[in-house]
This record gives structure tokens, C-alpha cells and sequence, in this order.
């Protein structure tokens, strides 16, 4: 992982860590998803200024896991090979929302003082 | 399909997951790899390519393994639901701060250990100084009531000499003191109070040397201590001519001897043989009136006779007494200055209206001291010393924290970075304060933790130096001084946190954005001349204490190069005291006689005596009277009693003639004329000279001893008796037989003091049984003890000084260190232009060497200044002695070298390029 994964200078793992959690939560909040899919994501909605190494994207799965905000399950499917789906639970979607409210209420004071446009 | 399980087992070993769970991982990372590739492969990769940076991925910063890791060993961060309680989130909290603050800390070692080190130097002899000056000086002996409306008296001809006061004690009968309690109006009670030592024995209690006191029957009422079972003394108990026979005891030696308190009450007790009543029972903490009083039996001062054997008829009298000091209580409104001025006023009348037998108190002076303590008429000396240990103390308290704070305030600016970030991350500034906190107050209690034990053992260290010459198996115990403990920690703890707050403080106003951007820590310019002013004055300090320890040094290298006219080493000393039991003269020396004959068979001991006094001891003065001289007027000399053996023991060389003989020192002598042995300056004073031997001077009548020939035996070299300093005086030794008491055994032998002690105590017991040997030493103790101050002070000053060195050094290598570090672009620059490395070197020592100089100059000037403290102390070196401060000055300049070389050193290995790329 580079500076270069996210623009203008402020260090990418350091913000990742805080919204990592987030986005992730956000993406398995409608459907059941597995890790590759989870990463594969985050680049393209991102349109690459975000990504997830594997060294970094399961060792956050597996926090949020034991915290108990998502719940991996193995899926079997005819003639594919079986995957863990990462699903948020009850206590995950209480935390989503929280921090959904906290991310926009820091986003707006950012803007405010920073004179940013989101 | 690729096979990733080596590459991924490899990268999760070390780990100890669960295998099951290991599977799984493998499994599932397996399959994101192979997603990884085939994507890869889709968009043009060759096969191998793609596999690399799939692998590559795994090997990123912040690898695989030690990210699970952190997983499985941190507990989650768990954001509260709404509507739990917010204590169980605090301590939540607190705990997580701790394993942090733990973690950090053990990945800074040097910074961990530089900080518990100094905690530890700082704590530990600052507590160890402090609890012994606080319970040399205020500690109030435990027991007592209001101890500060207490006072103690003493009565006699008094002289002043350097700061310490000499008396003469005059006693005062108990027909006298009746008068001056019914005078006084500014004192409520006074009371005569002795604390000496007898052989205490009892049915289940053997015969043995300890603390005994005789007090006026209302002393306990006077101090206020309590009686715990049976009742206190009654005015009838105390009446002469002859008291009752009766003691209290202290409540640890009624339950050694009989159980329990109450059980001690009516049982009967051996004070030197003589038989007591237990009637009362003194609380346990109460022994005495000072710290170091041990008194375990107290008995009516009109019970003195009986107890010590005393046989002359007993009567009631007027000039007679067995006080001198005593204790006395504040009336109401009273102050110690009215008090004294009533007792100036009083005492004067005694000899008025008694003018034949109060004739001492025309010139005898009642002397008040302000509280109960130790050594009451040394107590200003005392005072004025244990302030400068204090302020020592004080000092390096002070120096330890501002180290601390100022570790702890470098590492926390380079953390600073970390912190902002987290703020950013939505983190509270309480909680970051808290982290901060914890990580300040684990360095303190991890020092404190170690400074205690230091304490503990400086303590014991410090007063043996103090008292050297405590007698085998009685040493002195000061107490850990709990409150001094919980200052010294609680200012360290203090410092701790503030230095940590400081910095999150300063964080707070100058917010997240510059401490981001200060990144590597580069915002503490502004506090540079702070520091380097502080690291001056902790070498200042420095020097001046270690100025001070090298002149005490020299003086007691001075001390005993002093030649004392004998020799001291593997000498011990051992009481026995015969009169005290009652033995008569002839008795006593055939008392005398048989123990010398039975220690001369003793394997081990070299050579064995027997006198009434000895070196460094106790003096005895008697007037001698030359009748040749054209002016026969009596004048005093020192005198001894002893047995032959004595000049052997003691390696006493003769001038001339010879010692006495067995029979001459044992013989009772009944005629006119008794052989003695004089010092080189007495046979000069009495002979002009000429021969001594054979010649014959006279001892004039002196209480009930006649008029005597002294005819001169032997002539010995002079010796030193009570100082190093004191011109030796002039001396007449006599046959031991001719005074049998207050007797000392002194030993010449290689064995260890314990040892030589049981043989001489096993010895007096075979003799008699009831009659144990008390307090056994080492001359050289006494001697010691002669130059304590001395030796404690500058004990103490080298350890501090060396201390303060240390600490300055730290505090001075972490300023260069940081100012090197704030500099790697400087320095990279004009290593870039072309400066030589040995430049570099150059302007990092330069920078020490002028901190060096300032600190140096100012420490020399408070030398120069702080050595009036000692002053008085000092022997055969001036204050301001040039070779000494020139060694501290040495030291100095070691000192700042090294602490520079290491930063100078890395300042020359800074690569330009790396160096500017830091930015």
C-alpha cells in the first residue's frame, strides 16, 4: 500500500482505519458478500482511490467478526468451490447506523471549518 | 488453481491459531488469491507475474500475521450501546490505556528503563534521607500525649563548644524538685525521668542487659502514656530515703515473659539481681523518650539504691539526687521562653535559700528543650545537619522530576504525531489525556516500586553510618517514614503526569494539524533554551555536591591518617559490671582475676584486659599534685583503671620502664602508695624531662579515697581519648583493683565481633550466672561514631552528587539528542555543501562543552558558597582547597564528553540525502 492510494497528502491507512469499518458494514448491510467480492468493491465504487490488500481487508473482516457486528458463513454452491459470506448482524446494523451519524456529522464539520465542498 | 498453503501457513506461524481455525483462514485466503490471479491473468499477466503480486500483497506493511495477531490479543473496541453504565466503559477503558501504555513501553526500552531508573535514584534516597532526618528530629516518641507541650530539662554547669553544648550534670534531690514544681506556674508537671540499662531476668526470662529507667512517680502522668494493666507509680512507691520495690514493664516484655499484660501484674522481676514487683503495664509503642530509647522496665527514682546496690545508709537529703534530666509539661498558655525564664529565675533561689547544701546551683542552670527527640543537647547541631540533608533530599527530588519531565516530554512530542491521528479518527481528548496519564503513572509506580526497595536499603546504610556504634544485636530501626514515602511518590507521580499532560495540552492549542505536520518531532524549539538552562543548573548542582563529598573525603582520609597512639583494629569492647550487682571490692577483683584467667584459655583471643574506661569512651578525671613544684597546686588529668594486659591489647608503645604486673593491677592496695604507669606529656609536665621512672608524685584526697604516692612504673606513649582533632591529654593509669566498676573487657582477635562476644558472655556466665555481658563493639565503631557526621555526610553527598551527575548526564545527552535530531537537515544540508564529518562532530560537542561551562562555573561558585555548610566538619583541608576543585571540575568535563559523544557520533552518520528527504 502506497501515499498514493488516497489524494491530497493525508495518509490512507490512517483514515482507512477509522472509515474501514464503515464501508465494509455498509456493504454487506443489504446482501451476504464474500471477501474477495467486499475488496472488489471498495476499488470500483472508489474508482480505485481506495483499496484493501488482503493483509489488511481479513484481518478487519475478522475484527468486526469477533466484535460481532458481521457473521461469516461457509456457502456451498453446485459445481463451485465453497465461499465465506460476511453478513451483517442485528448489533452490526446498530453500529452502522451510529457511525453512519457520526461520519456525516464529522464530514460536515470538516467542510465547515475546512471550507471543503462534498 | 494455485496451491497458496505453504506460502500462507508460513506467513501465519508463529500465530498458535487453532488448527481448525487455521483451516479455515487458509481456506478462505486461498480463494481470494486465486480470485486475485485470475483477474490478473484476465487483464494480461502471464500466470507466475500475477502470482508474485497476489504474494506480494500478503507481504505489505503491516503484514498478515502481525495484524491477526493484534486481533487475537486486543479485546475489540467495543462503541457502547446506548444506556450502559458509563463506569464499566471507563474502567473498560483504563484497563485497555494500561495494556497500551504497557506495550508501548516495552517496545521503548531504553526510554522505559532511563525513566524507572531515575524514579528509582530519585525516590529511594530521598525518602531514605527524609525519614531519618523526620524521625531523628520530629518523629515524637510514639506513645506520648501532645508530646509538643512537652520539654526536657537538664541541670548542671553548662559550656557551649561549636555548636554543641556540654554539661556537667548537677542532680537534683527530691526535696529540691518539690520546691521548683510548687514555684513553677508555667509548668503543669515536672518530672525526673533516667533511661540507663540494668540485667533484667525473671522466671521464664534469662538474665540479660536491656533498657531500664527510673522515673518520679508521676512521670507516665507527666507524658501522658497510659497504663495498660495494673495502676501507674503512687507518690508513696518514690519515698525516700528508700522507695518500693516495684517496676512497671512495657507490654512486650510482660508478653515474653508472662503471657499477656494483664498476666504480668504481681509477678516478680530481677533488676541486677534485686527482686521488683510488676504492678502496672506500659503500653507497647511507648520505650522511652526518644526514638531510639529501648526501655522495657521503669522503676521509682527512690528505688535507685536498692536496685544498684548502693550501701551507704539512706537518708533524706537536700543535696543529693539521681535526676538531672526531666521531662516536663506546658501549662496552659505557657510558652517554652517563659518557662525557661521562670526556671532561670528559680533555680538561683534553691542556692539562696539553701545556701550550704545548694551551693551548686549558685552557678548550675536549668536548660529547656523545646519537645521530646534524640540527643536534646545536640539537637541544634543535629537540626542545622539534618536541614542540609533535607534540603539535599529536596534538591534531588526536584532534579529526578524535571528529568523525568523532561524524558517524558521528548518521547511524548514524538508521539505526538500518533495522538493527532487518533483524534482525527474521532478519539476523545479525555481519552487521550487518559492514555497519556496511564502511561505516566506506570513509570511512576514501576520507579517508585524500585525506589522503595533502594529506600529501605539506603535507610539501614545510612544509619549505621549514623550510629556506628550501636552494640551488636541491638542495631537501630528507623521506620520507613510512611507520609515521606507518600510525598516523595506522590511529587514523582505528580511530575509523571504532568509531564505527560503538558505536551496533550500544548497539542490542544496548537491542534491536530500542526502535530501532523510536526511528524517526526520537530516542534520543541522553542523550549531548547529551557532545557539547555536546566541542564546547566543539574551540573551545577552536580559539582557543588560532588565538591562537597571530595572535601569530606579528604577530611576523613586526614582523620585517620591521625596517629592515635594506639591501635584500634580487632579490638572490641564488652561491659560487665559487678558493683552494680552488688560485689565489694575484693570481691570484684577476684571477679576480675578469674574471668581473665579463664579468657586466657579461650582459643582465638590474642590478648584480653580489663579496665574502668576506655578509648573513645567515657572520660575520668582526678586530680594529681606534684609536691616538688613551687606552686603544688592540684590539677586534672585523665585516669584509668586497668589490668596488666591493657597497654597489650590496645598495642600501647612505652617510652620507658614497663606495665604493670598481674600482681601490681590486682593486689588491693592497703598502704600508702600505689604503682602507676603516666603518659609521655603528664611524666613532661611533672618531671621537666628528666626520668619518670621510679619518681613519686601525689593523688590527693578525693571523696572517700586518702591521700595517696603515686610512684611511676612505666612511661607510654601519649594517645588520642575522645577526638581526632583534641590535643591527647595528659593521663595517669592506676591498678585495676584500686576502682572495680564500671568495667570493660576490652579483646584483641580475629575472630567476628559475634563470636568474640558469646565466648566473653559464656565466660561471665560460668562466673555468674545472673551477671550477662552487655553490649559488645568494635573500637573502631566508637571510633567511627567519633567522626559520624563526617562520614554521613559525605556518604550522602557522594551518593547524591554522583546521582545528580548521572541525571545531568541523561538530561543532557536526550537535550543533544533531540537537538541533533532537529537539526538532520542542517547538518545534511552542510554535509551536502561540503562540511567535513569532524565538523559535525565538532558543532554537536561545542554545544555540550558550553552548557559544560556555564554549568561548571555555576557549580564551582556554589561550591564555593555551599561548602560553609560543612565547614566545621572539615579537617586538614580548606573550603575552598584547589586540587578538589579541580577533580570536580575533571569529573565535569568526563561527564559532558560522554554525554555528547553519543549524539555527535550520530550527528556525523546523518546521509545528506536521507536527511533531506525527511520532509
Amino acid at each position: 500500500m502506497s501515499h498514493n492510494d488516497m489524494s491530497h497528502g493525508i495518509p490512507a491507512r490512517e483514515l482507512k482505519k477509522g472509515s474501514a469499518e464503515l464501508l465494509i458494514l455498509a456493504l454487506v448491510e443489504d446482501q451476504p458478500r464474500h471477501g474477495y467480492d467486499i475488496g472488489k468493491l471498495i476499488q470500483t465504487r472508489s474508482k480505485g482511490d481506495l483499496r484493501f490488500s488482503v493483509a489488511s481487508l481479513y484481518p478487519l473482516l475478522y475484527r468486526l467478526e469477533k466484535r460481532g457486528w458481521i457473521e461469516g458463513r461457509w456457502m456451498e454452491k453446485a459445481g463451485q468451490r465453497r465461499r465465506r459470506m460476511y453478513r451483517l448482524t442485528p448489533e452490526g446494523r446498530k453500529v452502522l447506523a451510529a457511525q453512519r451519524g457520526g461520519w456525516l456529522a464529522f464530514a460536515r464539520a470538516v467542510s465547515r471549518i475546512a471550507g471543503v465542498e462534498i | 488453481m494455485s496451491d497458496w498453503r505453504e506460502a500462507l501457513k508460513d506467513r501465519l506461524a508463529g500465530l498458535r491459531l487453532r488448527p481448525e481455525r487455521e483451516a479455515e483462514i487458509i481456506d478462505e485466503l486461498s480463494q481470494h488469491l486465486d480470485d486475485q490471479v485470475q483477474e490478473l491473468v484476465a487483464g494480461g499477466a502471464d500466470v507466475e507475474t500475477a502470482r508474485a503480486t497476489a504474494l506480494a500483497e500478503l507481504d505489505a506493511p503491516g503484514a498478515l500475521a502481525r495484524r491477526l495477531a493484534a486481533i487475537d490479543q486486543r479485546p475489540p473496541l467495543v462503541l457502547p450501546p446506548p444506556g450502559m453504565p458509563s463506569r464499566g466503559r471507563f474502567l473498560q477503558a483504563g484497563w485497555q490505556d494500561i495494556r497500551h501504555s504497557l506495550r508501548a513501553l516495552r517496545r521503548a526500552p531504553i526510554f522505559t528503563l532511563t525513566v524507572l531508573v531515575t524514579f528509582a535514584l530519585t525516590i529511594g534516597p530521598t525518602t531514605a534521607i527524609i525519614s531519618i532526618g523526620n524521625w531523628l528530629l520530629w518523629r515524637p516518641a510514639p506513645g506520648v500525649h501532645e508530646p509538643q507541650r512537652l520539654a526536657v530539662i537538664w541541670v548542671g554547669q553548662w559550656r557551649e563548644q561549636a555548636g554543641s553544648i556540654g554539661v556537667s550534670p548537677s542532680g537534683v534531690s527530691y526535696l529540691n524538685l518539690q520546691d521548683l514544681r510548687e514555684a513553677s506556674k508555667t509548668l503543669t508537671g515536672i518530672a525526673g525521668i533516667q533511661e540507663g540499662s540494668a540485667t533484667i531476668a525473671a522466671e521464664n526470662v534469662t538474665p540479660a542487659n536491656g533498657g531500664a529507667g527510673w522515673v518520679t512517680a508521676n512521670a507516665f502522668d507527666v507524658l501522658g502514656v497510659p497504663i495498660i494493666a495494673g495502676r501507674p507509680f503512687r507518690q508513696e512507691d518514690d519515698r525516700e530515703p528508700g522507695g518500693e520495690p516495684v517496676a512497671l514493664v512495657s507490654e512486650t516484655l510482660a508478653r515474653r515473659a508472662f503471657g499477656d499484660a494483664a498476666g504480668a501484674v504481681n509477678q516478680r522481676l530481677e533488676l541486677n539481681g534485686q527482686a521488683l514487683t510488676i504492678v502496672g503495664v506500659l503500653p507497647e509503642q511507648f520505650a522511652g523518650i526518644t526514638p531510639m530509647s529501648r526501655v522495657s522496665v521503669w522503676y521509682p527514682g527512690a528505688t535507685y539504691g536498692y536496685v544498684n546496690h548502693f550501701t551507704g545508709a539512706r537518708t533524706v537529703s537536700r543535696t543529693d539526687g539521681v535526676f538531672y534530666s526531666f521531662v516536663a509539661r506546658l501549662a496552659p498558655g505557657a510558652t517554652f521562653e517563659s518557662a525557661q525564664a521562670e526556671l532561670d529565675a528559680l533555680v538561683p533561689t534553691l542556692a539562696k535559700k539553701f545556701p550550704d547544701d545548694n551551693e551548686k546551683f549558685r552557678t548550675a542552670r536549668a536548660r529547656l528543650f523545646p519537645g521530646l527527640g534524640p540527643r536534646e543537647l545536640q539537637r541544634k547541631r543535629y537540626a542545622d545537619n539534618v536541614r542540609v540533608l533535607l534540603a539535599i533530599g529536596a534538591a534531588l527530588l526536584l532534579l529526578g522530576c524535571a528529568n523525568v519531565a523532561n524524558v517524558l516530554m521528548v518521547r511524548s512530542v514524538r508521539t505526538g504525531r500518533d495522538r493527532a491521528i487518533r483524534l482525527a479518527l474521532g478519539a476523545s481528548r479525555v481519552r487521550l489525556v487518559m492514555s497519556q496519564l496511564t502511561e505516566g503513572g506506570l513509570l511512576a509506580v514501576g520507579g517508585a516500586i524500585l525506589g522503595l526497595l533502594l529506600a529501605v536499603w539506603l535507610k539501614q546504610l545510612i544509619v549505621s553510618l549514623l550510629f556506628p556504634a550501636a552494640p551488636v544485636g541491638q542495631e537501630i530501626q528507623v521506620p520507613l517514614d510512611l507520609r515521606v514515602l507518600g510525598l516523595t511518590l506522590g511529587v514523582s507521580i505528580a511530575c509523571a503526569l504532568l509531564a505527560g499532560l503538558v505536551p496533550a495540552l500544548l497539542q490542544r492549542r496548537f491542534g491536530v494539524a500542526a502535530s501532523i505536520a510536526a511528524g517526526a518531532g520537530r516542534s520543541v524549539t522553542g523550549l531548547q533554551w529551557l532545557r539547555s538552562g536546566f541542564a546547566g543548573a543539574q551540573l551545577a548542582l552536580s559539582v557543588a555536591l560532588v565538591t562537597g563529598s571530595l572535601l569530606l573525603a579528604a577530611t576523613l582520609r586526614n582523620l585517620y591518617a591521625v596517629d592515635l597512639g594506639f591501635d584500634p583494629e580487632g579490638v572490641s569492647r564488652h561491659f560487665v559490671d559487678p558493683a552494680r550487682h552488688g560485689y565489694r571490692q575484693d570481691r570484684a577483683t577476684r571477679y576480675f582475676q578469674d574471668m581473665l584467667e579463664r579468657l586466657r584459655h579461650r582459643p582465638g583471643l590474642a590478648s584480653v584486659s580489663i579496665s574502668g574506661r576506655y578509648p573513645f569512651g567515657s572520660g575520668w578525671r582526678i586530680d594529681v599534685q606534684d609536691p616538688a613544684a613551687a606552686n603544688p597546686k592540684p590539677f586534672q588529668v585523665m585516669s584509668n583503671n586497668v589490668s596488666a594486659g591493657y597497654f597489650d591489647v590496645l598495642r600501647m608503645p612505652f617510652v620507658s620502664g614497663r606495665a604493670f604486673t598481674d600482681t601490681e593491677a590486682m593486689t588491693p592496695v592497703g598502704s600508702a602508695t600505689v604503682p602507676v604507669v603516666v603518659s609521655e606529656s603528664l611524666a613532661r609536665r611533672l618531671f621537666s624531662g628528666a626520668t619518670a621512672v621510679g619518681r613519686t608524685f601525689v593523688l590527693p584526697k578525693s571523696g572517700n579515697a586518702p591521700e595517696r604516692d603515686a610512684v611511676v612504673v612505666g612511661v607510654t606513649r601519649d594517645l588520642k581519648w575522645r577526638s581526632f582533632t583534641d590535643a591527647p591529654p595528659l593521663f595517669v593509669y592506676q591498678p585495676l583493683s584500686q576502682y572495680p566498676r564500671g568495667d570493660v573487657v576490652l579483646v584483641r582477635s580475629a575472630l567476628p565481633l559475634p563470636q568474640v562476644a558469646r565466648i566473653i558472655d559464656d565466660v561471665a556466665r560460668e562466673i555468674d550466672s545472673t551477671m550477662p555481658v552487655s553490649s559488645s563493639q568494635f573500637l573502631v565503631r566508637d571510633i567511627e561514631g567519633v567522626v559520624s557526621e563526617q562520614r554521613t555526610f559525605a556518604w550522602v553527598l557522594s551518593l547524591v552528587g554522583w546521582i545528580a551527575f548521572a541525571l545531568a548526564a541523561v538530561g543532557l545527552y536526550g537535550l543533544l539528542a533531540q537537538s541533533v535530531s532537529e537539526r538532520t537537515r542542517e547538518f545534511g544540508i552542510r554535509l551536502a555543501i561540503g562540511s567535513g564529518r569532524r565538523r559535525i562532530f565538532a558543532i554537536v560537542l561545542r554545544q555540550a562543552a558550553w552548557i559544560g561551562l556555564v554549568g561548571g562555573i555555576a557549580g564551582l561558585a556554589l561550591a564555593a558558597f555551599g561548602t560553609r555548610l560543612i565547614e566545621t566538619q572539615l579537617f586538614g583541608v580548606t573550603r575552598l582547597d584547589v586540587t578538589t576543585y579541580v577533580l570536580a571540575a575533571t569529573a565535569l568535563v568526563l561527564v559532558v564528553f560522554l554525554a555528547g559523544l553519543w549524539p555527535a557520533r550520530s550527528a556525523t552518520r546523518i546521509e545528506p540525502v536521507e536527511a533531506l528527504r525527511v520532509e
